[in-house]
């Protein structure tokens, strides 16, 4: 599975949303991804990935496709 | 204001998270929490409150700089969350705001318990400005006439509900504190006000009616607990023991007993707000000796997956037989003997 794959998996099993929506989402568009919901994803990716992110960037982690953009700055290569 | 706009509180939230998780999901010795009772005169008179008869300790009050020092020393240790309650806080609405400010509201996520009475949209937006970012309401069903004659206050149940819009118009979190014991378990009421809740998507906050006073041997049986779980998987909820984090809504992370004290007005600092055993005093001790005292009792430093002080009947029969009263708490060198300490070897050894 590729890391896209993995990043993609998590929000769908965070979300209860599947892939295709989970590409278009943002903060709070579902009820799921609240203030807990964010956490609860944040640790998951930090678990799957083995790093664990600053105050700024969980804050800045507000969408499918910023997510993607802080996760290269950890050295995850999405492509890979 | 969301926590989401509170770095600080991120922050302590996301390594609070992690503690968590590297413990298997149990809450372990990380603190989390402090509720502040700043002083308890209240407009209400209930019948059920723990306090009631005790109305001559009403002009005992935190001071301002006490506010702050204990969030300063639990800012240092990690805590991420505030909790404001009385008696009722909003009999005095700029003393309020002043509280909120004296804490530090950018460091916290910051809640305030209130019976709602005096919680109009002008008062929710002054103190959601101020920093306030979630209120818990104390309301358990929709039976207005027997929610007023309990509290001895006439529009009581009207004010409180109409209290979810104010606050919510507001921008804060808003939830009702609901009781939750084996006299309600199986009651229509209560189911009724849980989809009243559910129409509008109000969360619930239980907690357990405590088996003493007007409660007494109230103690959940098997099929109680049965219809707390069904509850749980079913609307919008949490509890003390329930890992809020946990999405299949079944994991249980543990009694907070210390993990969230609770400061009385004198400043004598309790496990719990249920647990009338006093662990230290924060005039008179930093909150981390305090802390790290109160996790050296075995009971609150190793793993319960039940409430001490709701469930555990031998704890309850052994050790809360004294003192009812914040007031007047046990010292817990006089409630516990030597074999109910974590020796400090071992208390290390399991911490690491």
């Amino acid at each position: 599975m590729s890391n896209l794959e993995k990043y993609t998996k998590i929000f769908t099993e965070s979300f209860e949303v599947d892939a295709e929506k989970a590409k278009t989402l943002k903060y709070q568009d579902v009820e799921a991804w609240d203030s807990i919901g964010h956490m609860d994803l944040i640790a998951s990716l930090e678990d799957e990935f083995d790093i664990m992110m600053e105050a700024d960037d969980i804050i800045d982690f507000n969408s499918f496709e910023k997510g993607i953009e802080i996760m290269t700055k950890y050295g995850i290569d999405m492509n890979a | 204001m969301s926590i989401m706009e509170k770095p600080r509180v991120v922050d302590k939230l996301h390594k609070y998270r992690r503690n968590l998780r590297k413990n298997g999901g149990k809450v372990g010795r990380t603190p989390r929490q402090v509720a502040i009772d700043y002083n308890n005169a209240c407009n209400f008179r209930c019948e059920f409150c723990y306090e009631v008869g005790e109305a001559k300790y009403n002009t005992q009050s935190l001071s301002f700089e006490d506010i702050t020092r204990i969030c300063d020393e639990a800012d240092a240790l990690g805590v991420w969350e505030i909790i404001l309650q009385g008696g009722e806080l909003l009999i005095n609405v700029e003393n309020t705001k002043k509280i909120i400010a004296a804490c530090g509201p950018e460091r916290f996520k910051m809640v305030l318990i209130t019976n709602g009475y005096f919680l109009s949209e002008e008062v929710a937006k002054e103190l959601a400005a101020e920093g306030l970012d979630g209120v818990g309401i104390s309301v358990s069903s929709l039976d207005e006439e027997e929610h007023d004659r309990s509290r001895k206050v006439a529009g009581a149940h009207k004010r409180a509900l109409e209290a979810f819009d104010h606050a919510k118009n507001a921008g804060l979190d808003v939830w009702a504190q609901v009781l939750f014991g084996h006299h309600n378990a199986h009651s229509k009421e209560l189911y009724e006000f849980l989809d009243y809740l559910k129409e509008r998507d109000i969360a619930t906050n239980f907690f357990m009616a405590m088996p003493y006073g007007v409660w007494k041997d109230n103690y959940m049986d098997a099929e109680d607990l049965k219809k707390f779980k069904e509850i749980r998987k079913n609307y919008k909820c949490l509890h003390d023991l329930w890992d809020e984090f946990d999405r299949n809504k079944e994991a249980i992370w543990g009694c907070w007993a210390v993990n969230r004290i609770f400061v009385t007005p004198m400043g004598d600092v309790l496990p719990c707000p249920f647990i009338n055993i006093k662990i230290g005093n924060i005039k008179e001790q930093s909150l981390k000796e305090i802390i790290d005292y109160g996790f050296s009792i075995k009971y609150f430093g190793e793993y319960s997956n039940i409430c001490l002080a709701a469930q555990n009947r031998s704890f309850r029969d052994k050790y809360l037989s004294g003192s009812t009263s914040m007031f007047t708490p046990e010292p817990a060198a006089a409630v516990f003997a030597a074999e109910d300490f974590i020796i400090k070897e071992k208390q290390e050894e399991e911490h690491e």
